[in-house]
């Protein structure tokens, strides 16, 4: 089983180089590996589909499939080599780096608004929450990006979100919006993210604006 | 005989406008009925976008305003021929393309039916509220007032320019429309809410149990279903397509009946021991008012006030119903234009002035509303679909959060009143 795996994954970082540059083919393995390690290749289609959705590039998929069923089927050394140790490396320097950026004031901004909206859960609908955020976050954030926004969830610690790029945490706002909608209902949600929002633009007029962007 | 001669006032009324409709009160009389049938469309736009949240009542609006534009236009490029040109197959029209008229009436007759087609297609805006895409919606309603309207009505009311109906030769009875706009509309919309799915966090996902989503502004709901009366008026009236004796039964079966159907929401929602609420109150209504609809030149007043206080009872059965079914319909069109509109089009053969209690009719209009269900729904089920798999259907969750107003027209309903800043600044 583990020989059929590293030969997945070996076949996969062969075919994705001629379409994504090293940085591209490393978070792609890495979602490989995070989601999709296990299943059997006939599945390999889900897995490309999320992937050209996470670099937002038109890729044949259909293609790139069948270069994967053809280099499945080869002797095995004519595939690169195993890119686990490339892997565990992106992801140790990952993790070390978490700390080293400050967020901007933008990030601060959005940091005191979702602070201001968790405040107001009571402990059972936050542990809901929670769970809720926990299956969606893990559909749109895959890897380090789930574990960090988890974490900031956790330890509510701005330094995560120094992480992610406006658009990564509109799309992380837009997933508490839902999770909000699904555990509180509609109402209750544009109340609370209603008042949020202005108690925010209220107590900082700078910091209001800059919230704009993630709306 | 007595039958027969109803029947035959029910089901050919345009026979009537071939030989009375050079009179100029005739003329008169259809044009204004069908100015009171347009006027519906504000009733519609008020009473939709207050059961909507204020930062999606733009959208709605628009959607009403653009189902007219594009429905009447597509209607009298395409509809009107499917409807009503030549039906010799009993299934479509084949003439009247971009029709052409020799005689003024018939252009009369073509603005009348333009604004039924607007009616139908406009139903679905309602239910599909909050959560649909404004270029796909509109596309919908392109084929809805193009195919699957006309092709149904072409079943009932076709042929006035040679050949009949086949639902038209079983002796289908639905005077102005319970079925052929009203059922056909709901069950449009019925597939559109099923393919675009529930608004964001309106079912409990543990208990599936349906969230309440009050709209914003009941006043504008309440204003809504007085219009939509008024309007209901033409409607029905004026499907005499003449201005004669029978317009005062009629406009008073109209009337008791949406009376009615506010009084048997209000007794349905007593029984149930559910709060009497105003938005199923003017549902209620326009239950009565759907109900009445194919049977208002056929039925006693008595029978009328059975029909509309049913078709009021039926529209809280069926609200509850679809919340049950996690189907979410964000005015309850359905029921209303649905339900209602097939137990009203069951009450014209079954309650028909002359032949009461007709087993045999009453077969006829079942198997009517059931051709209606069977044509409507898949047809638009697919429509929908394709529609989402090619051009997307349902908005994304960032538009839903901001509001469709906002992520759709870059306006705001409300700008100066608006408490929820869930919007970005609009630009300039």
């Amino acid at each position: 089983m583990d020989q059929q795996q590293i030969l997945q994954r070996r076949a996969i970082y062969t075919v994705l180089q001629e379409w994504l540059n090293e940085e591209q083919v490393v978070e792609a393995l890495l979602v490989f590996e995070e989601h999709h390690k296990g299943k059997p290749s006939i599945a390999i289609h889900e897995y490309l589909t999320r992937i050209s959705h996470l670099f937002e590039q038109k890729m044949d998929t259909k293609q790139i499939r069948r270069r994967l069923m053809e280099v499945l089927v080869r002797r095995s050394n004519d595939l690169a080599p195993d890119p686990m140790p490339m892997l565990q490396r992106a992801r140790a320097k990952s993790a070390s780096e978490v700390f080293d950026l400050q967020p901007s004031e933008e990030q601060l901004a959005l940091h005191s608004l979702i602070s201001a909206l968790m405040r107001k859960a009571s402990s059972g609908q936050r542990k809901q929450l929670h769970e809720q955020l926990a299956t969606r976050l893990g559909k749109r954030f895959v890897n380090g990006s789930y574990d960090l926004l988890a974490q900031y969830l956790i330890t509510d610690n701005p330094q995560y979100l120094a992480r992610f790029d406006d658009t990564a945490l509109q799309e992380f706002f837009t997933v508490i919006y839902v999770s909000c909608c699904e555990v509180l209902g509609p109402v209750l949600t544009d109340q609370w993210f209603g008042s949020a929002v202005l108690q925010v633009r209220q107590q900082n007029e700078t910091a209001g604006a800059q919230l704009d962007r993630y709306l | 005989m007595k039958r027969l001669i109803v029947l035959s006032l029910v089901l050919f009324p345009v026979n009537a406008w071939a030989a009375v409709g050079d009179e100029p009160v005739n003329t008169v009389w259809l044009v204004v009925a069908a100015a009171m049938v347009f006027f519906m469309q504000t009733g519609f736009a008020l009473l939709e976008s207050g059961m909507s949240r204020s930062k999606n009542a733009v959208n709605v609006v628009m959607k009403n305003y653009m189902d007219v534009c594009l429905g009447s236009m597509v209607f009298w490029a395409l509809g009107f021929g499917i409807m009503f040109g030549v039906n010799k197959t009993g299934f479509f029209g084949t003439s009247h393309w971009l029709p052409q008229f020799s005689d003024e009436w018939s252009y009369t007759f073509l603005l009348f039916q333009i604004m039924f087609a607007a009616t139908a297609t406009t139903i679905a805006s309602g239910a599909m509220a909050e959560r649909t895409r404004y270029s796909g919606y509109l596309v919908g309603a392109i084929i809805i007032t193009g195919l699957i309207y006309p092709i149904f009505g072409s079943w009932v009311w076709g042929g006035f320019f040679g050949g009949k109906g086949w639902l038209s030769e079983l002796g289908f009875v639905d005077f102005a429309g319970s079925t052929v706009v009203h059922s056909v509309g709901a069950w449009c919309a019925l597939a559109g809410v099923m393919v675009v799915g529930p608004r964001l966090g309106r079912f409990d996902p543990v208990t599936g149990v349906a969230r309440l989503i009050p709209g914003h502004n009941l006043n504008n709901v309440a204003l809504g279903g007085f219009i939509l009366w008024l309007g209901w008026f033409g409607f029905n009236a004026g499907s005499t397509l003449q201005a004669d004796s029978s317009l005062g039964k009629i406009a008073l079966n109209t009337h008791l009946a949406a009376c009615a159907g506010a009084v048997g929401t209000f007794l349905a929602q007593t029984l149930m021991r559910k709060p009497a609420l105003l938005t199923h109150t003017i549902n209620g209504s326009l239950g009565g008012l759907v109900a009445i609809t194919a049977g208002c030149a056929t039925m006693s007043p008595t029978y009328a006030v059975i029909t509309g206080l049913v078709g009021g009872v039926l529209v809280i059965i069926g609200t509850y119903l679809l919340e049950l079914l996690q189907v979410d319909d964000a005015v309850g069109a359905i029921p209303v234009h649905g339900f209602a509109g097939v137990w009203g089009t069951l009450a014209a053969g079954f309650f028909m002035e002359g032949d009461l209690f007709n087993l045999q009719q009453l077969g006829v209009q079942a198997v009517g509303c059931a051709a209606a269900f069977l044509w409507a729904f898949p047809t638009a089920f697919l429509t929908y679909w394709l529609l989402d798999k090619l051009i997307g259907l349902r908005a994304s969750n960032l538009d839903q959060q901001r509001g469709m107003d906002y992520s759709e027209h870059a306006e705001r309903g409300y700008p100066e009143f608006d408490r929820l800043p869930l919007h970005k600044p609009l630009a300039g």
